[in-house]
């Protein structure tokens, strides 16, 4: 099993009388692309912020690398790249001036280090451009260049591809993808474009009100999601029967409360009624389910409220 | 550090307002030495070497409020734009970002201090007559300068620790102005009013020293005493900004 490249234990941050984060656990694995899934203000950029020192915690651990005492935490974050909120550079300074002072300023060794990482975003013709003219897909770019330029092992990005353009995400996903494949950085991301986050996550955290409420495998999410009919029948093991007699072999699973989730037959839900009906089964409810990373969310959270 | 210092320095030097601020620093000493030489060109036989140089004694004061800009200059507005994320969030501990600017700033506050001296006093000794008086001149000038030094270092230290702690350039500006300008009135005041005790205080804040050095010459105690209230300035408003920087959120 890969060793876990960050853990939370216990993180709690508070304002005042606001407990923006409460306790909240979490472990990513070495080379996981981790989504972090919540509403605006349920504690995801403040999280990001506690893990990069950005903001202390009130309470609770980081453990980052194996390291958890300030010192040795500092110490490792030289191995992180981070781009948190809206990115935020000299304006004055062009792109490539503005990455050679940080360059400089991290020891970071070589100097076309600075010209490769704005290559990689596509940013290598800005030219004397100031930031300060740059348009919001172009400052997201910047700051994605800023957070690769040490060649990270861990990746955080707070709502990274807002304010890309169509174009602009697929590069986006492709570098990820590939900095995930090619040298298994671990990536941490949190973002509000679920159906986006759903292309690229290996692993998933549910935050809401800045409680984590569940941590899942993408491979998890998908079984928990996947399209099936679920039945709430009185007699279990006579309703399994008859459907495995009556069906073949039909792919399904037997849940608590005498719930029976039927993953075959989908496109005859009728018959798949009329079966249990007529061989005395009581059938109490019938009703197609399958979700998406949204409609899961959301579900998880009481509905209604939009991600 | 060493890197760090690399990164603020190559930004600061390069930086369009503080050579901005260094031109118009120049300019205003051309205009001085420009006036100075009409005078002294329209028959007016009191300028001299002696006499232009002098004027430095009177404007020590001047290098404490520079340092409002020199502290500018190297913070650079980091509330603003948001760049302090940029450096804590890769392991940068804050004592080295705080004391990094800080060192940074000093060395641009040396460095605008030395080029416009340099050229004041080149000026007046090209443009106008040498006397008698001029060694006596120089080593007043070398006095007040050796007492000034500490007590601009401690007004950086404080302007430093405004630009950390308050949000706004403006109004870390405003309260600095406040503490080196307004409470020495303030402690006046009270001193006249309430006790004596603030009189005493007053007499420990660097404009009030500014002042007095340049009626004290030649008391080396005085200097010693200079070096001792500008260094403990620098070194409790460092102490003060650095632990409340420590707890900072920054955004």
């Amino acid at each position: 099993m890969a060793e876990n490249v960050l853990e939370l234990h216990g993180l709690t941050k508070r304002y005042g009388s606001h407990l923006a984060v409460d306790g909240a656990e979490l472990s990513i694995a070495q080379g996981q692309i981790y989504g972090l899934v919540g509403l605006n203000g349920a504690g995801k950029t403040t999280i990001i912020r506690m893990i990069t020192a950005q903001s202390i915690p009130t309470a609770g651990e980081i453990v980052l690398f194996g390291a958890s005492s300030p010192r040795e935490l500092n110490a490792v974050r030289a191995r992180t790249g981070a781009m948190v909120e809206t990115p935020s550079f000299y304006p004055y300074l062009s792109a490539l001036e503005n990455l050679e002072y940080y360059r400089l300023q991290r020891g970071i060794p070589g100097r076309h280090v600075a010209a490769e990482a704005l290559e990689a975003v596509g940013l290598a013709g800005t030219g004397k451009k100031k930031f300060k003219h740059f348009s919001l897909g172009m400052k997201q770019r910047l700051g994605l260049a800023l957070a690769l330029m040490n060649r990270p092992d861990l990746l955080l990005l707070d709502e990274p591809i807002n304010g890309l353009d169509p174009e602009g995400i697929v590069e986006f996903r492709n570098i990820l993808l590939d900095l995930s494949r090619q040298r298994e950085t671990t990536i941490l991301i949190s973002s509000h474009i679920l159906p986006e986050l759903s292309n690229l996550a290996s692993c998933y955290g549910f935050i809401d009100k800045g409680v984590m409420l569940e941590q899942i495998t993408a491979q998890a999410l998908r079984e928990k999601c996947r399209a099936c009919l679920e039945l709430q029948v009185g007699d279990v093991s006579k309703a399994a029967l008859l459907l495995e007699q009556e069906l073949g072999s039909v792919d399904y699973e037997v849940l608590p409360g005498g719930v029976i989730r039927l993953y075959g037959a989908l496109d005859h839900p009728e018959r798949v009624t009329q079966i249990l009906v007529q061989g005395g089964v009581c059938l109490r409810s019938a009703e197609n389910k399958g979700a998406n990373l949204e409609d899961y969310f959301l579900t998880m959270i009481g509905g209604g409220r939009h991600a | 550090m060493r890197n760090y210092l690399r990164a603020e320095c190559s930004k600061a030097f390069r930086r369009f307002y503080f050579h901005m601020a260094l031109l118009v620093g120049l300019l205003g000493v051309g205009l001085l030495l420009l006036s100075c030489w009409l005078t002294y060109h329209w028959g007016n036989s009191g300028i001299s070497f002696q006499s232009t140089a002098q004027m430095l004694v009177v404007v020590l004061s001047v290098g404490l409020y520079a340092t409002l800009l020199t502290g500018d200059i190297v913070f650079s507005e980091q509330y603003k734009n948001n760049t302090l994320k940029n450096e804590v969030s890769y392991g940068l501990p804050r004592a080295r970002i705080y004391l990094g600017k800080l060192l940074v700033a000093l060395l641009v506050a040396l460095a605008a201090c030395a080029a416009l001296l340099a050229v004041y006093l080149g000026g007046c000794w090209v443009l106008f007559p040498h006397g008698e008086g001029d060694g006596a001149v120089m080593q007043a000038l070398g006095y007040c300068l050796a007492g000034a030094f500490p007590l601009w270092l401690g007004g950086q230290g404080l302007v430093m620790m405004c630009y950390f702690l308050v949000n706004s350039s403006t109004a870390a500006a405003f309260t600095a102005v406040g503490v080196m300008a307004v409470l020495p009135a303030i402690f006046q005041v009270l001193g006249l009013l309430l006790h004596p005790a603030f009189e005493l205080v007053r007499q420990f804040m660097p404009v009030v020293m500014l002042e007095n050095l340049r009626g004290m010459l030649f008391d080396w105690r005085y200097v010693g005493l200079c070096w001792l209230v500008g260094l403990c300035w620098l070194a409790v408003s460092t102490a003060v900004g650095l632990a409340a920087f420590k707890k900072r959120e920054v955004r």
